[in-house]
């Protein structure tokens, strides 16, 4: 059991809360309105909900008490506040993908994510901000403005689970769905200072969540802590046949091995990637280099590990994504362009430029690139980079053309598919969040969720809140 | 240094992706050539047999018997 780590304002962990709600201790009604309380509060500031559901919230949150205080919980998601972001398909609810095109669209079903969730015995506090069809970067011309930084209002959260960072970060819900096409989970993970676990690909269900690009997508969970991340990953994770590339295999017990220590454990370093690839901001490194003195500290071994360079990793990347997100759009991209946002409308321009066999030879690459991380990292059990380059920037400093402006530290993961945590490692110059990833082999999200609970745990970072949410 | 995508070229692969584009826009997407191109020529290398597109079919033991 993990000591409280509540902090001064009052919004506990997803695994506190859980623990109080068995003990009868937290009334989920209460937990569930404080929540509310805190959206009608600062989310005029954040926007980070496309749709408070506070009625529905209030019902589940009363069913939901009622049933604990008969039989206790159904698991430790039960009675707890979440968000799903706007593109995971909600029966009854509106869901817009924050795009014009959908803003009158109501699913008759729920995405399976959602539907599991919901099982867990969660409460819906409502849909959270994203960038238009989880692409292109914060925009001013759709129907709702993008979501804002907590640490600080004049900065980008990044993306594109945008709202779900946002709302985490500022205690609006405990947890919530993120969706990581190239980095949209582990990106705002990192700007807003929580914790954000891309899963293998395959292992959490996409049926009824809208494509980003098929073979880069995963849907998985973001929250405060890692512990958090590991009970809602305990619920999503699991076979689903409407998805054709899920994994069909035994889910392990994610929260199990987590406090179990890491005396033994072997870390790698991409110490090329953020040191002479994209050099990160002071802050970063330094981020990074304490991670790896506290690893040592905690027993573990450390090595450096060489891979290609970062731009091989983001071209490959990033011409499969532009390509797969041209055909899932093709029709509306032929029809409807206009009714996209700018950015959006840039990203689909694209792939005119790109080939079949500019494809082709990119998804080659790929087969290349899986085989040589897998082999990198055949003697350790995780490795280790930034989670982005430094502090949030503004939001108006966000190019135009992100794509191009730099490679990331997170499309490397989307292209082999493994499992990869973004979490706090620090804080920089600004007061913004800066971020570690850590990045496991083919369904160890156990051991991802181990080393990051460890990290989380052994050090400071998780009892600071943004001020805003005071 | 590749030459500068010509009105005719874009013209031909826009209508080939079904686009319509502003002129504005299709100014802003020349300007682009050249770092989709340095993408490009990161996957533009010679390949080994490991590297080809395959099905790969694992049946399960009892599938396989």
């Amino acid at each position: 059991m993990s000591t409280p780590t509540s902090t001064p304002t009052g919004i506990p962990t997803l695994a506190d809360a859980a623990r109080l709600i068995a003990a009868r201790q937290l009334s989920p009604v209460e937990l569930t309105q404080a929540c509310l309380d805190r959206v009608h509060r600062l989310d005029e500031r954040l926007n980070a909900f496309v749709l408070l559901t506070e009625e529905r919230a209030l019902a589940e949150a009363k069913e939901a008490e009622a049933e604990i205080m008969r039989s206790g919980p159904r698991t430790p998601l039960h009675g707890i506040p979440i968000g799903l972001k706007d593109i995971v398909e909600t029966a009854g609810l509106r869901t817009t993908c924050q795009s014009a095109i959908l803003q009158d669209h109501v699913p008759s079903e729920d995405a399976t994510c959602a539907a599991r969730l919901a099982a867990a015995g969660s409460v819906l506090i409502g849909k959270l901000t994203t960038h238009e069809f989880a692409d292109g970067g914060p925009s001013f011309d759709l129907p709702q403005p993008p979501a804002r930084n907590p640490w600080n209002t004049d900065h980008f959260t990044a993306g594109s689970s945008s709202g779900t960072g946002a709302a985490i970060a500022a205690g609006m819900i405990l947890c919530g769905i993120g969706t990581d096409t190239g980095g949209s989970i582990r990106g705002p993970a990192a700007l807003c200072g929580i914790a954000g676990l891309k899963p293998t690909y395959g292992l959490v269900s996409r049926a009824g969540v809208f494509p980003a690009a098929f073979s880069l997508d995963h849907i998985g969970p973001m929250a405060w802590t890692a512990e958090d991340c590991a009970l809602m990953l305990q619920a999503l994770a699991g076979h689903d046949k409407r998805d054709p590339a899920s994994a069909d295999q035994p889910v392990p017990d994610y929260a199990a091995a987590l406090g179990s220590g890491l005396k033994g454990i072997r870390v790698g370093v991409i110490r090329h990637f953020h040191e002479t690839d994209l050099k990160v901001a002071p802050a970063t490194q330094k981020g990074i280099d304490d991670a790896v003195m506290t690893f040592r500290d905690l027993g573990a071994t450390v090595t450096d590990v060489t891979l290609s360079p970062l731009a091989d990793w983001h071209a490959c990347g990033s011409l499969i994504s532009i390509t797969e997100r041209a055909a899932a759009y093709e029709e509306w991209g032929r029809t409807r362009l206009r009714d996209f946002s700018e950015r959006v409308q840039r990203r689909l321009m694209l792939a005119a430029f790109v080939s079949g066999v500019d494809y082709v030879q990119a998804v080659r690459r790929r087969r290349e690139l899986c085989a040589e991380l897998a082999a990198a990292m055949a003697g350790l059990d995780v490795v280790i980079t930034a989670g982005a380059p430094g502090e949030a920037p503004k939001l108006e400093d966000v190019p135009r053309w992100d794509v191009f402006a730099a490679p990331n530290f997170t499309m490397p993961f989307n292209v082999t598919g493994t499992p990869a945590i973004a979490v706090c490692s620090g804080f920089g110059p600004a007061g913004l969040p800066v971020s570690l990833q850590i990045v496991g082999k083919p369904f160890q999200e156990a051991m991802v969720l181990r080393v990051a609970d460890a990290f989380e745990k052994a050090t400071g970072f998780r009892t600071m809140r943004p001020p805003l949410a005071a | 240094m590749p030459p500068m995508l010509g009105d005719a070229t874009l013209d031909y692969l826009l209508a080939q992706a079904g686009l319509e584009l502003t002129d504005a826009q299709k100014q802003e997407l020349k300007t682009i050539q050249d770092a989709l191109d340095a993408m490009k020529a990161r996957v533009r290398q010679p390949r080994g047999p490991l590297a080809e597109l395959a099905h790969g079919f694992a049946p399960k033991p009892e599938e396989a018997a």
